[in-house]
């Protein structure tokens, strides 16, 4: 009796754990197999008004849903940009007919569309391009991303906005760039280079399969250069650089092309607090405590005229050019020596890469009459760029020759170190206090 | 005979292979078959849907095969135009530039970048080239005559007044052009395109078929003003002739690709050591053999390094040390 209960005890669990067994698989059999289709059909199919949009222009997405059914459907559509929906809307489409939806949205940047409808979607592209200003005031209609990029005009601002990776190609003359090789992270000369503005290997530049290039324009030669590539349907940003201005013109445009918008304004607040420091300094200066500083270009004749960033740069650095009022609408008028001795400049400063030294002048019987030679007060700065952030120091380079009592507590080292920290991530390569 | 006949033969179909062999090469790797698939598909099929990739196209079509076809035109210009003014001059040290057409060439660029001109740089080298050569040829005349060696001398006179003129051009050019400047006296053909194609065949073909059907004139005159006159030439209409057709060749090469050198220098040279001097077979030689030499000459210069080499300076290295060669060997007897 025991044994027989305890044998009846033993199959009612065998039959309970069997049903319970039975029952887990009949749900997971439920659980698995699909769910019975809809019993209405649709058809979706879906398209731009244009191939693609440049940022902020408004975009017209076409919607056609067919119903293959004989009855009225009412379904929601959804439509979604990188799984953000931008439209959600219940659409009646009448039995056998086809509905159109237009939905219109800001185009702001590329992304996956998809839309969907009753279990049916439909995936498509959203292509977006921006569109830059360049110099010539021509808008050029770039990848949203610029991800190949050839640069063969001032690459280290590019290197500065923190977008090398993009670059695919520099100019020849990157190479011998003095920042460009003291840059940490990046050889140089192991970048490609199709060659330079004026000489172009279009065969190379084509396989470097840039986005985009940005290039010098404005002389005859550069812009055959720049008709060649746009002719092979790349586009070409042009730019070209000539005064103060034009500097934080060409770093706003490179931050655009680049999406380094931030970084480009961080740029030029550096560029600014360094001329500001110089500027609060030298404001309040009367004329005749200003004094005459004449700039030298590739032959100690040639000088800064009324026109170019050198000129700027001596009136910040509370200068007067002579040649500036004698040249106004020039950039490097060439003169005779008599004229530099009429101007009795109190300062001479010399182009950087200028192939004459401060001794050559200084030792010059000819230029012996002139203060600023008999004072010592000639100079030559670092073969630096003029056309990127460290014009800054360089102001206050001018200015500290020119005022040396204004400027007696700055370390041009120190500032020039911590400003090509902040730009590039080395310090100076070049020396500022002799 | 037969062997100067196999020699003949060979000069003159040169540029065949060296045409495919250049349509092959380039920085930009295409699989040789797809190359010439593009190359053929494009002739007989233009508006065929292609199966390789657009790049391949623009490559072959709008970049090399222009360029391609712009050295061959050139190098034959440059090369006729020498061979027949050295038959003229009698003398091996003529250039297609003798009578001062590359300095009114340039002169006539830097004018174009200095002040507005109504016209493009090409067309004032062009026209200055012709400026400088008409200048020489009038300041040579005397008396209705234009001895060869007056021709030289006002060839000197003509390129030093034009170098004149280009430096004070110079001086005043915004350093961005005069860089431009710089890099078209040295010569390019990177920039070749379509339009510089069309724009030179037909001068450049019509000018060096002419002076074939004048060669055996050339062979007269190649004799000395005298001997010619003897033999009832008259010699100032075809010195006229001769000098403005391979001029008009010249200055129509110069004003698009800018002074090249040597070319014409030492190809007509160099066939004129290989077959000899008889200028029926010269002229048409030195043209197929010209345009081989640029073309190999600019193959080298697009290919050897990712940048652009300028192809004047390729032509000037290679062709000094193989003149020396040839001058040595043949002791200068070519020129009896």
């Amino acid at each position: 009796m025991r044994l027989g209960r305890r044998g009846e005890t033993k199959t009612a669990v065998t039959i309970t754990s069997i049903l319970i067994a039975v029952l887990v698989i009949a749900i997971a059999v439920y659980l698995l197999i699909p769910q019975q289709q809809a019993t209405y059909k649709l058809a979706l199919s879906a398209s731009f008004d244009k191939p693609y949009y440049r940022v902020g222009e408004q975009a017209t997405l076409s919607v056609e849903i067919t119903n293959l059914n004989n009855t009225d459907v009412t379904q929601n559509l959804l439509v979604q940009l990188n799984g953000e929906t931008v439209y959600r809307e219940d659409v009646l489409i009448p039995a056998s007919s086809t509905k159109a939806v237009t939905v219109s949205f800001e185009a702001d940047r590329p992304a996956n569309v998809t839309i969907s409808i009753g279990g049916e979607t439909y995936k498509l592209k959203l292509n977006v391009v921006k569109c830059v200003v360049d110099f010539r005031g021509k808008e050029v209609e770039i990848p949203y991303e610029v991800k190949r990029a050839v640069v063969l005009a001032e690459y280290q601002i590019v290197y500065a906005l923190g977008a090398w990776d993009s670059v695919v190609g520099v100019s020849r003359y990157a190479y011998s760039n003095p920042i460009m090789l003291a840059l940490k992270d990046i050889n140089i000369t192991t970048v490609p280079s199709p060659g330079t503005p004026w000489s172009l290997n279009l065969e190379e530049l084509v396989a470097l399969n840039p986005q985009v290039v940005l290039t010098y324009g404005f002389s005859v030669k550069t812009n055959r250069t720049v008709e060649q590539i746009e002719n092979l349907g790349i586009p070409c940003v042009v730019v070209s650089l000539s005064k103060l201005d034009d500097l934080y013109r060409l770093i706003r445009l490179y931050g655009k092309i680049f999406n380094k918008e931030d970084r480009a304004e961080e740029l030029i607040i550096l560029i600014n607090q360094t001329l500001d420091l110089v500027k609060e300094r030298t404001a309040n200066l009367t004329d005749e405590e200003r004094p005459k500083v004449i700039h030298t270009w590739s032959k100690p004749l040639k000088v800064t005229g009324g026109l170019g960033v050198t000129n700027t740069l001596i009136e910040l650095a509370g200068g007067k050019n002579p040649a500036a009022l004698e040249f106004p609408d020039e950039k490097y008028p060439t003169v005779s020596i008599e004229k530099i001795i009429e101007w009795e400049p109190d300062a001479i400063i010399i182009w950087g890469a200028a192939k004459y030294s401060v001794e050559d002048i200084l030792n010059n019987s000819q230029w012996q009459s002139i203060p600023a030679v008999q004072n010592g007060s000639v100079y030559k700065y670092p073969r630096t760029s003029t056309w990127a952030p460290e014009i800054a120091i360089l102001a206050l380079r001018f200015a500290k020759w020119i005022h040396p009592e204004l400027f007696s507590d700055i370390n041009i080292q120190e500032y020039a170190d911590q400003l090509f920290m902040q730009v590039y991530g080395i310090p100076s390569p070049f020396e500022w206090e002799p | 005979m037969g062997a100067l006949k196999s020699k003949i033969l060979v000069l003159a179909l040169l540029p065949i292979p060296a045409f495919f062999f250049s349509l092959l090469i380039g920085r930009y790797e295409i699989p040789p078959v797809t190359v010439f698939q593009i190359f053929i598909s494009k002739i007989f099929n233009p508006m065929m849907h292609s199966p390789w990739p657009q790049a391949y196209e623009i490559v072959v079509w709008e970049i090399r095969l222009p360029r391609i076809l712009l050295a061959l035109l050139v190098g034959a210009a440059l090369s006729v135009s020498g061979t027949s003014l050295q038959g003229l001059f009698r003398n091996p040290l003529v250039s297609p530039y003798i009578l001062g057409l590359s300095w009114g060439a340039s002169f006539g660029v830097a004018l174009s970048l200095l002040v507005p001109v109504p016209f493009s740089a090409q067309v004032m080298a062009f026209l200055f080239g012709l400026l400088a050569v008409f200048l020489a040829y009038s300041i040579a005349k005397v008396r209705g005559e234009t001895p060869v060696v007056s021709l030289v001398l006002a060839g000197v006179i003509v390129s030093a007044f034009f170098t004149a003129l280009q430096y004070i051009a110079k001086f005043f050019l915004e350093p961005h052009e005069l860089q431009g400047l710089v890099y078209w006296m040295m010569g390019g053909l990177y920039l070749a395109n379509w339009e510089d194609v069309s724009v030179t065949f037909a001068p450049i073909i019509i000018g060096i078929i002419l002076l074939s059907l004048m060669s055996w004139r050339l062979n007269v005159l190649s004799m000395g003003d005298y001997e010619a006159k003897m033999l009832g030439l008259n010699t100032e209409v075809n010195k006229i002739v001769i000098i403005s057709l391979a001029t008009v060749i010249a200055a129509v090469s110069v004003s698009v690709v800018g002074t090249i050198g040597w070319v014409g220098l030492i190809v007509p040279h160099l066939i004129r050591m290989a077959i000899g001097p008889d200028h029926r077979k010269l002229i048409p030689l030195s043209a197929t053999v010209g345009a081989t030499f640029l073309l190999i000459a600019d193959d080298l210069a697009r290919s050897l390094t990712s940048y652009e080499l300028p192809v004047g300076i390729l032509t000037t290295l290679s062709g000094v040390p193989f003149f020396v060669y040839l001058l040595k060997k043949t002791k200068g007897r070519s020129w009896g």
